[in-house]
């Protein structure tokens, strides 16, 4: 009887431990990570910056063949976002950038508020780097992010005003400043 | 001066090099992370590319293109050099097509299962660009499918 009981204190010490184990690991990574979940108001910045990108680089007239009609002038554009930055205060959103294609692209949100995308145009998204085209992904973990990642909308002026490109042009140039 | 002594294709692997690397420091004097690191994983980088474009294909890295600016830097001769020397000597990847900054941001599809060779971390020093300022990236070869 003793022995039994000596036994299944046993087995239940070392179940236990493992479950512990396994939570500490889990919990250390997120810790090492320094994960903290994406706030609305990041993800309006993130926005923001990729709406800046278009009108300063002039890609809003692709939209038309990738968003939702709203209006004459506007069309709307699916975003998705990873919940969570790293320690850089750094994340991942998808989003249609016509004409290059479906990205999957690093931003990172600065101490003043403004997000900060990565890659260059100019490179068209290879997938050598973090921000690339999802036409590279694995077909399966692109449909399983986009349906654990959260999806927001946000709308692409056609013809976008003076007023607002000289303000993206001027964020923009906050951007690229050190 | 290694890039007006390398031939055209040379030089354009060499500019691909940059593109990908031109902003990334060294983080360490020696060891993993160090200059020497650095340009070998630049060596490396050019071995891929001239791989991949004797296979034919061009694209999925990137621009081959670098401004006037830029060719006076340090970083741009360091990636000359290193195209030349990937030009001269044998492959160091073993006939690798593939490879990645990492940041994170998980394998590519071609990576996932596969072996892989990394240089770094080296630190994206100069900011804007790729990855944040003061991000650690990593450079990593992807083995061919028959070495492990």
């Amino acid at each position: 009887m003793r022995r039994i009981i000596c036994v299944t204190l046993a087995l239940l010490f070392l179940a236990l431990s493992q479950g512990v184990g396994q939570e500490s690991k889990a919990g250390s990574a997120e810790r090492s990570d320094n994960a903290r979940p994406l706030s609305q108001a990041d993800k309006d910045a993130v926005m923001q910056a990729i709406l800046d990108e278009m009108y300063v680089d002039n890609l809003q007239p692709y939209v038309i063949d990738v968003g939702k009609e709203l209006s004459r002038s506007e069309y709307q554009l699916n975003i998705y976002f990873k919940p969570t930055l790293n320690k850089d205060n750094a994340g991942w959103v998808i989003y249609k950038l016509m004409p290059y294609g479906e990205v999957y692209r690093l931003f990172s949100i600065r101490s003043d508020g403004l997000a900060i995308i990565y890659g260059k145009l100019r490179d068209r998204f290879p997938p050598t780097q973090p921000s690339y085209l999802t036409v590279y992904m694995d077909d399966d973990q692109l449909c399983q992010i986009k349906k654990e990642w959260s999806k927001e909308h946000f709308a692409v002026e056609l013809k976008p005003s003076a007023d607002r490109v000289a303000e993206a042009l001027a964020r923009q140039q906050k951007r690229n400043s050190p | 001066m290694a890039q007006n002594q390398n031939s055209q294709a040379t030089q354009e692997v060499g500019n691909v090099v940059h593109n990908e690397t031109g902003g990334l420091r060294p983080d360490t004097k020696q060891g993993s992370g160090s200059a020497q690191d650095l340009h070998n994983a630049k060596v490396a980088v050019a071995d891929v590319v001239e791989n991949r474009q004797k296979a034919g294909n061009n694209g999925g890295v990137a621009s081959d293109k670098v401004g006037a600016n830029e060719r006076r830097t340090s970083q741009y001769k360091d990636a000359q050099q290193a195209a030349s020397e990937a030009a001269r000597s044998p492959d160091v990847t073993g006939g690798s097509i593939h490879f990645y900054l990492d940041y994170g941001q998980g394998q590519p599809k071609w990576a996932v299962g596969q072996g892989t060779t990394s240089y770094g971390p080296f630190k994206n020093a100069a900011g804007g660009g790729d990855v944040p300022k003061g991000a650690n990236v990593l450079i990593v070869i992807v083995h061919p499918k028959e070495q492990p």
